[in-house]
């Protein structure tokens, strides 16, 4: 060491602190600070999703009044109906849906929940607002024109893009983005369905084919929902469920089991069904014929509107129909009473099939609108299908309130399988409908169905599970670095800690043959700044400027810091802000104190521990890997390439004299003595070995062996 | 960034008298702040205390005081030649040659960069000669010009290596191109 006291120094602006949290005497510790921290950033997002939700679903409320509700008998049992109105405007609304979504949200094609499994997975957590905002929209106006799609999947789209845009306004990393990105899928769901819990379960495992949830997602997903949910019933009113009289249902004999294992069967075969049909349209843009966007969903909603004349009811994106067949008394109604079972049957069977169809149709063509909504409708029909069919097998077989609860639960059956999602699918419909009595059914036909028809979900961006997930890449690793702290392996004996008048010349003496450390400016206990070698070794040998020159005059006041309480794992994000090779370690209390640093070194040979023992227990757990090990290749598959000689590996700015030549033109090892390794992308992206004709940019960093 | 950059016809001071270092210090601070739009006071304070932590007086009879400062974006520079030569420390040092540094405060590069170069212009003493028979401002810029030229060459050609195994540039090509120099 040369010195760390010293009674005069030059003028100098603090280093920069990165104890924004421990702001105004509050003190918290680092879980404390991250548990508040994402609270708030939860609820936040919970409350902008819920006033989006509010939005939407009042401006759907009006659209469907004055339009569509307007001409046709939504909830009604009347059917063939033919009226030119009905007939066209659909075609109206595709046209006006599929223009807004053509040429104001970039032409994307993936439905609502789709969207935002695939930013989840391959974006980073990355959903921009402008899209799944124009397509809400477009979704309100093709929805109250009688297009046969639903409100909450692009709703739930437009949760998760505010989650996604919160994060990035404040630079989140990726990790963080993509819990921001769930949080707001929930308090869509969580609020348009006016389920919270179940909004928030399935946010967290809608991501996964399988039954998985995304654990760091969970808390904040029910923080948002719940925000969601309360400001949604603020506006719409609490009291009653969004569809009611099912709350007086119950399961009440093991004999009704076999009916609901049917339902069950039915519900996963519609999945399938409806699934078939939305790869049918979505595999032939513009019917096959390569017609524009705005074209194919107006030709669509003219297919929709034909349908429409025969079962306005697959026009019903506000549930009114399903109401009335569980709590309604629908059956009880004049038209109804002069129909047989097997008419109610037929009408209650051709409406689910049809909504398979129609949905397929809108949601294809027009790209607006989402397909979580049919999913609950075609249950409802299901299962009203099924009830009217036992009903003309065996008159009087089936109590009223097990048609009704079969209308019910079929609701969780077909979101269930077209959602992969059969956990969140009971959750939601309980909550959906306050049937707290019907969970064993709800439990059997969501996993019945969820078995039968998952292979044809609607999602196709979801993966089998997390070991799939780019979001998952290196989890193991990420864990071992967010266990440990700064504290744990920081060196408090570095020797390269000057005072701030300490001479260039000095400096370059105490310096070890072939070594390039970060000088640690200090001032009575205080950091003062860095001088980093990449500066001084340029101009060393200038005579005279060694006594010239002192600490205090080329530091850096500005180089990112360490406490000893931060975890390894965003100190790394540290590191790649500069090109040294360790971080002066600061005081836990905020001051400018400071107590040692943190070097690259320690880090990676940490991590090779904690991988060399990972691999060990994989060998003992899992024999048949020990063939892939004796290969040595499941060691180059963790790490890449074999760690480098860290003691003779520097870190360069590409010098300015051979900007824009290669390696080989600068002839780089002869003239400076040093052998390229690789060289590292302005992004952080190796290319190792580099390619020595590639020209060298500036804003590369070299990693070089110094001869 | 360059020496002769910063360099203006009004922050070059030639035949100046001041009574001691703070006098030149303060005298120089004027037109360079003025230069560089900032405050007399703050350029002032500023290298007058870097002067106080450790004299900046190089060699037969040269100072090159310096300072970064908060708020410029740009580097300024100033020249005084004393007649007579003032004493510039408690060290004894007596300089006539003063080139004064200014630069933003994060442009830590190229500070360094500045200073090395000075550094090598006042270390040669057809250099100093040069520039103590300056009758003119305009003389005074050229010549630093065509120094760092020759400076800047000798970096180009020596790259990295120079730099970092110590061997500075040849000093000969240096006096060379200094004694072909004709005033304006």
């Amino acid at each position: 060491m040369i010195a760390s006291e010293s009674g005069s120094s030059p003028p100098a602006s603090p280093p920069r602190s990165d104890t924004g949290t421990q702001a105004a005497g509050w003190n918290l510790s680092e879980p404390a600070r991250h548990w508040s921290s994402l609270f708030l950033l939860s609820g936040l997002i919970g409350v902008l999703s819920g006033l989006a939700a509010v939005a939407l679903d009042t401006a759907l409320d009006t659209g469907v009044e004055l339009a569509i509700g307007s001409l046709a008998d939504l909830a009604g049992a009347a059917v063939v109906v033919p009226r030119w109105p009905v007939l066209l405007l659909p075609a109206v609304g595709g046209l006006m849906a599929g223009a807004l979504v053509q040429w104001l949200s970039g032409g994307e094609t993936l439905h609502g929940t789709n969207q935002v499994v695939a930013a989840f997975h391959h974006q980073g957590g990355v959903l921009p607002l402008r899209p799944p905002l124009i397509r809400a929209l477009a979704a309100v106006g093709l929805i109250s024109c009688g297009g046969s799609a639903g409100p909450e999947g692009p709703i739930s789209a437009l949760g998760a893009a505010i989650g996604s845009s919160v994060a990035g306004r404040l630079d989140l990393p990726p990790r963080l983005r993509r819990v921001c990105l769930i949080a707001g899928c929930a308090g869509g769901v969580g609020a348009v369905f006016q389920c919270p819990l179940g909004g928030a379960l399935f946010a967290a495992g809608m991501p996964y084919r399988e039954p998985e949830f995304e654990a760091e997602s969970i808390v904040p997903a029910f923080v948002s929902s719940v925000l969601s949910y309360s400001t949604f019933m603020a506006f719409r009113g609490y009291g009653q469920h969004l569809i009611p009289g099912a709350d007086r249902l119950a399961f009440s004999s093991p004999l009704e089991l076999g009916v609901y294992a049917l339902l069950g069967i039915l519900c996963g075969g519609l999945a399938i069904l409806l699934g078939l049909c939305v790869r049918l349209v979505e595999s032939r843009p513009g019917p096959g014929l390569g017609l524009p966007r705005w074209l194919s969903a107006g030709l669509a909603g003219l297919v929709v509107g034909a349908m429409a004349c025969l079962l306005p009811q697959i026009m019903d994106a506000r549930y009114l129909f399903i109401r009335g067949v569980i709590g309604g008394g629908l059956f009880e109604e004049p038209v109804a009473a002069a129909r047989s079972a097997w008419g109610w049957a037929a009408v209650f069977g051709l409406v689910a099939v049809t909504k398979c169809a129609a949905a397929a149709l809108t949601v294809g063509t027009s790209g607006a609108g989402g397909l979580l909504g049919p999913s609950v409708f075609i249950g409802g029909a299901a299962g009203a299908a099924l009830a009217a069919t036992a009903e003309a097998v065996l008159p009087g077989t089936l109590a009223p309130d097990l048609r009704a609860a079969l209308a019910a639960v079929g609701m969780a059956g077909v979101i269930s399988a077209s959602m992969r999602t059969p956990l969140a699918a009971i959750v939601m419909v309980t909550e959906m409908t306050g049937a707290y009595g019907l969970i064993v059914p709800l439990m059997l036909v969501s996993v019945v169905s969820y078995v039968v028809g998952k292979r044809w979900g609607l999602n196709d961006a979801q993966l089998e599970s997390g070991a799939e997930s780019p979001a998952h890449a290196g989890d193991a690793l990420v864990r071992a670095l967010q266990s440990r702290r700064v504290r744990d392996l920081m060196d408090t004996d570095w020797p390269h800690v000057v005072s701030p008048n300490t001479t260039l010349g000095e400096m370059v003496r105490s310096m070890p043959s072939g070594s390039r450390p970060l000088f640690i400016v200090v001032d009575r206990g205080r950091m003062l700044g860095v001088v980093s070698l990449t500066d001084i070794s340029r101009v060393i040998s200038e005579p005279g400027i060694s006594e010239l020159v002192i600490a205090g005059d080329i530091m850096t006041s500005d180089h990112p810091v360490a406490r000893p309480n931060d975890r390894l794992y965003g100190v790394l994000d540290k590191f790649r802000r500069t090109n040294d090779n360790v971080l002066p370690v600061l005081s836990d209390d905020g001051s400018d104190r400071y107590i040692g640093v943190l070097a690259r070194q320690t880090i990676h040979r940490r991590i090779r521990e904690h991988l060399d023992r990972l691999r060990s227990h994989v060998q003992r757990e899992h024999e048949g890997i020990v063939t892939i090990e004796q290969d040595e290749q499941l060691w180059q598959l963790v790490l890449g390439i074999s760690a480098p000689r860290a003691d003779v590996v520097q870190r360069l700015a590409v010098p300015a004299e051979v900007v824009g030549r290669s390696i080989r033109e600068a002839d780089f090892r002869r003239r400076y003595a040093a052998q390229i390794i690789a060289v590292q992308k302005p992004d952080g992206t190796l290319r190792c070995p580099p390619d020595i004709d590639a020209r060298m940019v500036g804003d590369e960093t070299l990693l070089v062996i110094m001869s | 960034m360059l020496i002769h950059e910063g360099l203006s016809p009004h922050t070059i001071l030639l035949k100046e008298s001041p009574a001691d270092a703070d006098a030149a210090l303060a005298r120089m601070a004027g037109p360079l702040a003025r230069e560089l739009g900032v405050k007399v006071q703050l350029v002032r304070d500023e290298v007058i205390a870097r002067e106080r932590v450790r004299s900046t007086a190089v060699a037969a009879g040269a100072a090159i005081p310096h300072c970064r400062l908060t708020g410029i974006s740009r580097f300024g520079v100033a020249l005084l030649t004393a007649d007579p030569p003032i004493r510039w420390d408690a060290l004894g040092h007596s300089v006539d040659l003063v080139l004064m540094i200014t630069g933003p405060r994060d442009a830590v590069s190229d500070h360094l960069r500045i200073l090395a170069n000075a550094s090598r212009l006042l270390s040669s003493p057809a250099f100093r000669d040069r520039l103590r028979s300056a009758e003119k401002p305009e003389q005074v810029i050229r010549l630093v010009r065509v120094a760092e030229e020759v400076i800047e060459q000798q970096r180009h050609r020596d790259g990295m290596l120079g730099e970092i195994g110590g061997a500075a540039g040849d000093p000969g090509e240096l006096e060379a191109a200094i004694a072909h120099l004709k005033w304006p």
